[in-house]
């Protein structure tokens, strides 16, 4: 008798320090857009408007980068790449310049 | 006109890099669809599901005689629902605004609450069933054990309680307002560090939510229902076909409700990070998973029908609160007829307990 509620007790006990270790259930979102996937080829550099940041630490998957284009397109891109990073900086000195 | 010229011969591919580019998915359509669809919904499973454990608790808390262990989960359930329940219209004004307007603290104490009592409820369903398990099964060594365990009931409702608030805490930590870098409206959603593996993180957030929201109840409960089951089918007893249908139709319904939902908050765990999905499909996994959420809250509308009110002692308890409720307006002065009358329902409650021990207030 005491043996069986000793063991319910241990089980009890261990789902409670299992649980201690986890976290909750998340409610998030989706229905954001997000970039999926990344453009294969190079976008000149003379086409960009401004850049926006996609970050995996929030509501979409992977880190981008989108390109905006003067003629309103948005474009996927990965951040890792050379000429991207290229792209990023030529974007923010220009930014730079237009608020100074 | 000659000045883009050369330009376009330097990028051969510029007269047509429209369609060489990558868009971000458009959810354009999932928005107007949440946008109608899930403020309808959220309100209708708030206003019944704040009716029906409403009735629940007062029901409890106005019973005076002794309740078994499940009675005391069953209250506690109650009271997670209708916290739980009480988020759903701040989510639909989120979902109606397509934004969140209610700022940083509430969207933390939100979510916070909301996974608190997802996740208090769930454990109170395989308590349930472990509770009934050692009352019809273990049910020669049962008296000693459950009032053993009858003592300890609050202080086990109350780790319950304090496990489900530890579980919950990385809702309290990660929850935040915050404006997505490309839009300027706020939402609120988990935000990880920058620097941390934040794909991996949030795969194992949505494993660990199946698992500890759908597998250890899920279990729990299969394990002890076969049992009692088993057991009933060996016992000769009039009731006994109806307590296998009742058995039969809480697992199913938990199965309805939370099978779908855990489907797809798998899948979306295994694809999670993944490159180059399609569009389509991401707008399928999105409609899929809003209709499935609902349909698993809807679960916290039916616990009080499943549990409480399919007890004959329960609904019978019931219906004389209400009429007291009713007839009070009009009984005032006539306060000592009423008492009496009570106190007669209540001896004979007592005896009817002290028959049937095994069974409880609501089975």
């Amino acid at each position: 008798m005491s043996g069986c509620s000793s063991k319910s007790l241990v089980l009890v006990s261990l789902l409670g320090l299992l649980m201690l270790l986890l976290c909750g259930c998340s409610k998030a979102q989706s229905n954001q857009d997000c970039c999926l996937s990344y453009t294969r080829v190079r976008l000149p550099r003379w086409a960009l408007k401004g850049y926006t940041e996609q970050l995996s630490s929030e509501v979409c998957d992977i880190n981008a980068i989108i390109f905006h284009t003067y003629s309103g397109l948005k474009a996927c891109v990965n951040p890792k790449e050379g000429w991207v990073k290229k792209h990023l900086l030529f974007l923010s000195h220009k930014l730079k310049k237009m608020s100074a | 006109m000659n000045f883009t010229e050369p330009r376009t011969a330097d990028y051969p591919y510029y007269s047509d890099y429209a369609s060489l580019i990558t868009p971000p998915c458009s959810k354009l359509e999932v928005r107007n669809f949440t946008k109608s669809f899930l403020p309808v919904v959220y309100s209708l499973i708030c206003v019944i599901g704040l009716v029906g454990n409403i009735f629940v608790v007062m029901t409890f808390a106005l019973y005076e005689r002794t309740k078994s262990m499940t009675d005391v989960y069953l209250f506690n359930m109650a009271i997670a629902d209708i916290l739980f329940v009480l988020t759903l219209p701040l989510w639909a004004v989120n979902y109606a605004a397509d934004k969140w307007i209610f700022g940083d603290f509430i969207c933390k104490i939100t979510r916070g609450i909301y996974a608190i009592n997802f996740s208090c409820g769930m454990l109170l369903l395989a308590f349930i069933s472990v509770d009934r398990y050692i009352a019809i099964v273990q049910a020669t060594k049962s008296f000693k054990l459950r009032a053993r365990t009858l003592a300890y009931s609050k202080l086990i409702c109350l780790a319950v309680w304090a496990s489900s608030i530890l579980i919950s805490s990385s809702s309290f930590l990660y929850s935040e307002s915050y404006n997505l870098t490309n839009e300027t409206k706020e939402i609120c959603d988990h935000r990880f560090d920058r620097m941390s593996e934040s794909t991996m993180l949030k795969s194992l957030l949505l494993c660990l939510q199946v698992g500890f929201g759908f597998f250890i109840p899920f279990l729990f409960m299969i394990f002890c229902y076969t049992f009692i089951v088993k057991s009933l089918q060996q016992a000769q007893n009039s009731k006994r076909n109806k307590a296998i249908r009742v058995i039969i139709l809480i697992v199913a319904v938990f199965l309805v409700c939370q099978v779908p939902y855990n489907i797809v908050l798998l899948v979306t765990a295994i694809n999670m990070g993944k490159l180059g999905r399609s569009c389509d499909n991401e707008k399928i996994m999105a409609y899929a998973k809003y209709i499935t959420e609902a349909i698993a809250f809807l679960h916290c509308c039916v616990n009080p029908v499943l549990y409480a009110f399919i007890g004959v002692k329960f609904r019978s308890y019931f219906v004389k609160i209400m009429k007291d409720l009713w007839c009070m307006r009009y009984k005032k002065y006539n306060k000592r007829s009423s008492r009496t009358n009570s106190d007669i329902y209540h001896s004979r409650q007592t005896s009817e307990i002290l028959t049937d021990n095994a069974s409880s207030f609501t089975m």
